[in-house]
């Protein structure tokens, strides 16, 4: 290049605090977080508008309870389509499109929480996790759904804003103390399944890069983690959406088999949460499989040992903590190594490695999960236990979970409505093969580690 | 080996070649992104952070990154 000729700028790309779907979730929780606060700190609580129904035995008792509670009902929709339509907006998508779109998630998700509502759901596993997600699947694979209707279905910006006002329900002291754990484990199981996948698909005559994307697909975060690795070593589109049919196809088994399998083996819910965290694929599908073994657990009338919330608690941790924030770190090490010690594609795109990789695929939202456990601790700290119990909990913490529990129904609604089989690329066996020895390692080791080596930790999780 | 040799890098990109982040090959769109991948929504999302500024090069069929190059670009 001459010095004359100025080397060519890329358009710039969308960067800053308002930038993507995790930045948002952050504020879109911390929003609702301090507005909690605010309104408790001046008497007055968001459980006027931090609805749910309530339990039922008939259909006319459900029926009265939704209307007594309909003013709420629409304040509480209204509510979440700003919060959720400015992201949408700010985004670039189709807020025309996502408003009615989100109506009718939203009503869904109404009728999933009624229906997980009678007194007798439990006994049927009509836990609202896994109806949302086989309503959504029945649906979507057996129907045509509309082009405009995907426009709401948004299942990642949903868990993520889920999580962070996760982070409201868990102490500080909690992330501090069983926070080296998940790392520990995470990093054993993650790095064994990593290997396990990446050499077994090499054993199989597979590229490098399709190893890797499928490897990180396994090992890290699923979906994001395949999008993550495809982008750092410059895989090819079909490797991709190979490994994005394994990672749905094993999450969406593991969803039901993971909280059976936990239920068999009578685990309790901290063990469980912490075997889902190590062995799911997608944090959406872990909060799934995690909440819905928390719910039989508060059914269980005793028969699942540990505190209901012990599970998505221990899943988070595991998930979160252990798993998801190392993106940026595995991203950053396999384009270091694609780009210096394997052979250039023929693609012929010249790629360069950077450390700030690290940075700009950092999953942010983990941001406001702590920001927001970090306030909550803060407010709880003025009050000792009894009145935290009795004021700060019902009237601070429960209105923001029962807010989260809305924002995960949405999500698992969302994954079933968006998990159309037939759309799926076809895998071929060899990458089947080297996926599926991961799927068992990984759920043989995060099992012996939850529930033998690390057991203690998660046990002692409060809920 | 420099990563620069073994991939025939340059220190500043080639200005004839232009930026895959501008070139009309370059699905910059991330609803085009979603559309285009199969499963994505369902448990991925073309507006997260982890995808950076990675994007589907619709010329070669693979990722690129915004600043990295090739000898097929076409600018928009």
């Amino acid at each position: 290049m001459s010095e004359h000729e100025a080397a060519p700028v890329a358009r710039a790309p969308r960067t800053g605090i308002f930038s993507n779907e995790d930045w948002w979730a952050v504020w879109i929780g911390l929003v609702v977080i301090v507005v909690a606060w605010a309104l408790f700190v001046n008497g007055v609580s968001l459980k006027w508008l931090a609805v749910a129904p309530a339990k039922w035995k008939t259909l006319a008792e459900a029926g009265q309870d939704v209307i007594a509670r309909l003013p709420n009902y629409v304040a509480l929709f209204v509510a979440f389509a700003v919060l959720f339509g400015v992201a949408v907006v700010s985004l670039g998508q189709s807020l025309a499109r996502f408003l009615p779109a989100f109506l009718i998630l939203f009503l869904v998700s109404l009728l999933i929480a009624i229906t997980s509502s009678w007194a007798e759901a439990s006994r049927y596993n009509l836990e609202a996790p896994l109806l949302a997600l086989a309503l959504g699947l029945l649906v979507s694979n057996t129907t045509t759904l509309p082009a405009w209707f995907q426009a709401g279905l948004r299942v990642e910006f949903y868990i993520k804003v889920g999580i962070v006002l996760l982070g409201a329900t868990l102490p500080l002291t909690l992330l501090f103390w069983a926070g080296p754990v998940a790392v520990g484990q995470a990093t054993i199981v993650s790095l064994t399944t990593f290997f396990t996948i990446f050499f077994a698909a090499k054993a199989f005559g597979l590229d490098k890069r399709f190893a890797a994307v499928l490897g990180t697909g396994g090992a890290v975060c699923g979906v994001s983690a395949s999008i993550a690795a495809a982008g750092a070593v410059r895989a090819k589109s079909e490797q991709t959406s190979i490994a994005i049919t394994l990672v749905v196809l094993w999450a969406i088994v593991m969803i039901f088999v993971l909280p059976f399998a936990s239920r068999a083996l009578g685990l309790t819910t901290g063990e469980a949460g912490a075997w889902i965290g190590t062995s799911e694929f997608a944090d959406a599908a872990g909060i799934a499989a995690a909440q819905a073994y928390g719910d039989a657990a508060r059914n269980s009338g005793g028969a699942i040992a540990g505190a209901p919330d012990a599970a998505v608690q221990a899943f988070t941790l595991m998930k979160i903590v252990g798993r998801d924030i190392w993106i940026g770190i595995w991203a950053f090490v396999l384009a270091w190594v694609a780009t210096t010690r394997w052979d250039r594609g023929e693609d012929g795109v010249r790629a360069r490695v950077s450390a700030n990789e690290i940075w700009t695929r950092f999953p942010k939202f983990v941001f406001g999960f702590v920001l927001a456990s970090v306030f909550i601790t803060w407010v709880s700290s003025h009050y000792v236990l009894a009145d935290y119990n009795k004021i700060v909990k019902p009237e601070l913490v429960a209105p923001i979970s029962t807010l989260r529990t809305w924002a995960f129904t949405f999500c698992f609604l969302s994954i079933g409505l968006t998990t159309q089989l037939r759309s799926l690329t076809a895998t071929g066996w060899k990458p089947f093969l080297a996926f599926t020895v991961g799927v068992a390692v990984n759920v043989v080791i995060g099992y012996v580690l939850s529930v033998h080596v690390f057991a203690d930790y998660w046990n002692s999780l409060a809920g | 080996m420099s990563a620069q040799r073994n991939r025939g890098l340059a220190a500043q990109p080639v200005a004839h070649h232009g930026l895959c982040g501008d070139c009309r090959h370059w699905l910059a769109d991330p609803a085009a992104l979603e559309e285009r991948m199969a499963g994505m929504r369902s448990f991925g999302s073309a507006y997260s952070a982890v995808i950076a500024a990675s994007r589907l090069c619709t010329r070669h069929d693979c990722w690129s990154a915004q600043e990295d190059t090739c000898d097929h670009f076409e600018g928009r």
